[in-house]
């Protein structure tokens, strides 16, 4: 009974103590004043970044595209102005701002003096990236192949500079637009039309909604891994560590108060993101599971774990810094949290799964649908391993003594 | 009365001439001391040689054209059964469009002859003889792409057209969109071919770069090394101020001779310093690892452009402003790389460097108002695409930018704080 008693208050101190080293160091934090504002800020402008250059973008890009038309439609003496040109540039969107924006265009008619410089010269030398010339007489031509079969193609030209990647997008607005326009002008029958339709999970999500959980794990896997390392170096290196050996807190419960500051901060940093995100692009709260918190905590619990590894092999807080990033850095282009995964060739794509942060932004994106959710246990399984694995060996190599 | 004059203007000289070799010599010692710390502080090293060479690694292999590990579009394809139409029965000719859609989409390739489409089939049941939805095999496969070819496609081309082909796929997904136009300009030629047609309108695409054969990561190499610049002298001069001013180093200078316009000086010619030293790392390694083998000796040359230092020093000038201006607000050095990064890493997306954000609303207006989408652009005009008005525009925008931001943060900074 006095036994089960004195287990049962060995517990209660050990928490006690916990929470007690835990609240120091969140007291230490909290009056480092641009810590707590960076630790906060940092999820806020990542997600609106990266929120409006991938996912906002998607609908509301506008392509400035420049044009000139050469083209001149004479009949005998009678000029036309309703031509093959003016009407694929109606296609377009010319002075049509509803269909402009469906199609992404804002067309801007340009003038270059052809027979004093090229396009290509003109584009570079004005920084254009990409240019639609109708040239001369291009409706005469596709008036002529209405009724003569053997004309030659009425062609016109797309210039653009490589540089932009979206020249790639825009080229193929300009296809699709000519291929509709091909098939009505010349009374081409259909026989097969494409009907494209939403994967039926995924129709009331948008990209945003995928991205979030991947920019929560990127800055907690970021910030958490910075802020260990540093912190465990420094105190290291003021003795503080050492100091810390003499009073009744053991080395698992320091740990676990260190562990437990990072989950807290993981925490409010996916409250912050997901906030931000629903507030600014309108993420779907609804794809929120409750899995993701068991993501998030062994997720801190991983980089925790990392972070007193690194710090145990490399002594200053400098080099520890410099190594942290030669991890992070990496992990983050490459875990499919920025840059889409099925974008990357396929050994990258091997070499990601070495990263922890593939398998929680594989555990978080697949409990977002149904139909991926039984995939969910593998990565969760692997999280939770690793969290269990690197933690506990983190724990273990620290040493209390004085540097 | 002329000799004593001569005398004074020639002690004036003296005095001048003198003056500029104590302020060298004190801008050398302040840079040899940076080169001191330099050997001893593994961060600093990380970011002059790592951290650019990591960035060129990872994108020289993303998008270089020696990447011989193109990933195949996986494509799902679910077909109901076609039986068929026997348009001459002897010898039998049988026309079959689904075959010939199916052998349409493999036998695309990319120009090293790879295939464009990883192509797998969806039953239409399970083992227990239960219905498959593709849409739904398709999310569970987590694929991004499926067609869906209708029950005897051949005969209802035939006699019930037009027939609908149906696309499943995961809108966010980019591959999808990419294999979407590919299959969109597949049935546009089929339908032509049926109506025995041609396609009257055309478009000749034109690069404007193609007699200089460009490969799309050269275009990041200048975004790279400029960020390399902006990442040293941002966090390098944010760390080394807020730790002098934590030890009291500044207050101990003011009582030397050297002034803050030596102090000033040092910092950026060493941060000018360590951009060269990027800039080689960056250069010779896309050089080692992605155009020797190709056999292409002399890029190197090719890239190396004198207009590369003005627009280095506008960098290290610009960039060692804001590091000052960033220590302004740094009152410990633990957090100094924290504040480094919050400056300089939404400049990193913004800019465009690795995103093209030309199109992108908000983010493109953003995007003109930093310095380093102009310091890269000239650098791109310098190096690459070898177009000196836009290489001059640019380095006089970035110039301006600079001066501007280094006196702003010469006169924030204090000697005699703390």
């Amino acid at each position: 009974m006095v036994k089960g008693k004195s287990i049962f208050s060995k517990i209660r101190f050990s928490f006690r103590k916990i929470f007690g080293f835990t609240s120091t160091t969140a007291l230490s934090w909290i009056k480092t004043g641009p810590a707590l504002f960076f630790t906060f800020i940092y999820p806020i402008i990542m997600i609106l970044l990266f929120g409006y250059i991938f996912s906002a973008g998607g609908d509301e890009n506008l392509y400035n595209l420049a044009y000139m038309n050469n083209d001149t439609y004479q009949v005998g003496d009678q000029y036309y102005s309703y031509t093959p040109a003016s009407i694929l540039l109606q296609r377009l969107g010319y002075q049509n701002s509803t269909l402009a924006e469906e199609l992404n265009l804002n067309l801007q008619e340009v003038y270059y003096n052809s027979s004093q410089t090229t396009a290509m010269d003109w584009m570079k030398d004005n920084d254009i990236p990409y240019l639609l010339v109708i040239p001369e007489g291009w409706s005469a031509t596709l008036n002529e192949s209405i009724t003569n079969s053997s004309a030659p193609i009425a062609n016109i030209y797309y210039y653009y500079d490589p540089s932009y990647t979206s020249s790639m997008e825009v080229r193929s607005i300009i296809d699709n637009v000519l291929q509709k326009m091909n098939i009505e002008e010349f009374g081409i029958q259909s026989f097969i039309q494409i009907e494209t339709k939403t994967t039926p999970s995924r129709e009331g999500l948008n990209y945003i909604d995928f991205y979030v959980p991947g920019i929560i794990m990127v800055t907690i896997s970021t910030s958490g891994m910075m802020g260990l390392v540093s912190t465990v170096t420094e105190e290291r290196k003021t003795g503080l560590i050492y100091k810390i050996s003499s009073t009744p807190l053991k080395k698992w419960e320091w740990s676990l108060s260190q562990l437990l500051w990072q989950a807290i901060l993981g925490i409010i940093v996916a409250i912050l993101t997901v906030l931000t995100g629903w507030v600014a692009f309108g993420f779907n709260l609804k794809s929120i599971h409750p899995l993701m918190i068991v993501a998030l905590i062994f997720g801190s619990m991983t980089f925790a774990g990392l972070a007193l590894i690194l710090a145990f092999f490399v002594r200053r807080t400098e080099a520890a810094m410099a190594v942290t990033m030669a991890f992070v850095f990496p992990q983050m282009f490459l875990s499919g949290a920025i840059f889409p995964a099925e974008m990357l060739p396929s050994y990258m794509q091997t070499i990601a799964k070495i990263f922890p942060l593939y398998y929680m932004g594989e555990a978080m994106r697949n409990m977002m649908l149904a139909s991926t959710f039984h995939k969910v246990w593998l990565n969760l399984g692997i999280t939770i391993a690793m969290g269990v694995v690197f933690f506990v060996i983190g724990s273990i190599i620290t040493k209390w003594r004085k540097e | 009365m002329s000799q004593e004059k001569d005398g004074s203007e020639t002690r004036k000289e003296r005095k001048i001439f003198s003056n500029f070799s104590i302020g060298f010599k004190r801008i050398g010692a302040y840079i040899s001391a940076a080169l001191l710390d330099f050997k001893r502080s593994p961060l600093t090293m990380f970011f002059t040689v790592a951290y650019p060479i990591i960035l060129i690694l990872l994108f020289g292999a993303i998008f270089s054209d020696s990447n011989t590990a193109f990933t195949s579009y996986n494509l799902y394809i679910q077909s109901e059964g076609d039986e068929g139409f026997l348009i001459q029965p002897s010898p039998p000719i049988l026309l079959n469009f689904t075959d010939t859609l199916i052998s349409a989409l493999t036998d695309i390739e990319t120009n090293d002859s790879q295939p464009f489409f990883n192509i797998n089939f969806i039953p239409l049941k399970d083992e227990q003889n239960n219905i498959i939805d593709p849409g739904t095999y398709l999310e569970e496969v987590e694929g991004y792409i499926c067609l869906v070819i209708p029950k005897n496609f051949t005969q209802e081309i035939l006699f019930d057209y037009p027939t609908n082909l149906t696309i499943i796929l995961d809108k966010n997904s980019q591959s999808a969109s990419i294999s979407l136009s590919i299959i969109n300009n597949i049935v546009y030629n089929f339908n032509l071919a049926v109506n025995g047609s041609q396609t009257n309108l055309g478009m000749e695409t034109i690069d404007i770069y193609l007699g200089q054969q460009i490969e799309y990561f050269e275009f990041l190499i200048p975004g790279i090394i400029a960020i390399a610049i902006m990442n040293n002298a941002v966090l390098g001069t944010i760390n080394r101020y807020s730790y002098f001013k934590k030890q009291g180093f500044f207050r101990k200078l003011i009582t030397t001779p050297m002034k803050k316009r030596d102090v000033v000086l040092g910092e950026t010619f060493w941060q000018l310093i360590q951009a060269i030293i990027s800039i080689i790392a960056i250069l010779l390694i896309a050089w080692m690892v992605f155009k020797l083998p190709q056999g292409d000796f002399t890029w190197i040359l090719r890239v190396l452009d004198w207009k590369i230092i003005p627009v280095a020093i506008a960098g290290v000038m610009c960039f060692t402003g804001l590091g000052m201006i960033g220590a302004r607000i740094v009152k410990n050095p633990e957090s100094g790389t924290a504040v480094g990064n919050f400056i300089s890493f939404p400049m990193m997306f913004l800019s465009g460097a690795f995103f093209d954000v030309s199109g992108v609303p908000v983010i493109s207006t953003i995007s003109k108002m930093i310095p380093l989408t102009y310091m890269i652009d000239s650098l791109r005009a310098s190096m690459i695409t070898n177009n000196p008005p836009i290489a001059w525009i640019n380095m006089g925008i970035s110039l301006a930018f600079s001066v501007a931001i280094l006196i702003i943060g010469i006169l924030l900074t204090k000697l005699s704080e703390d």
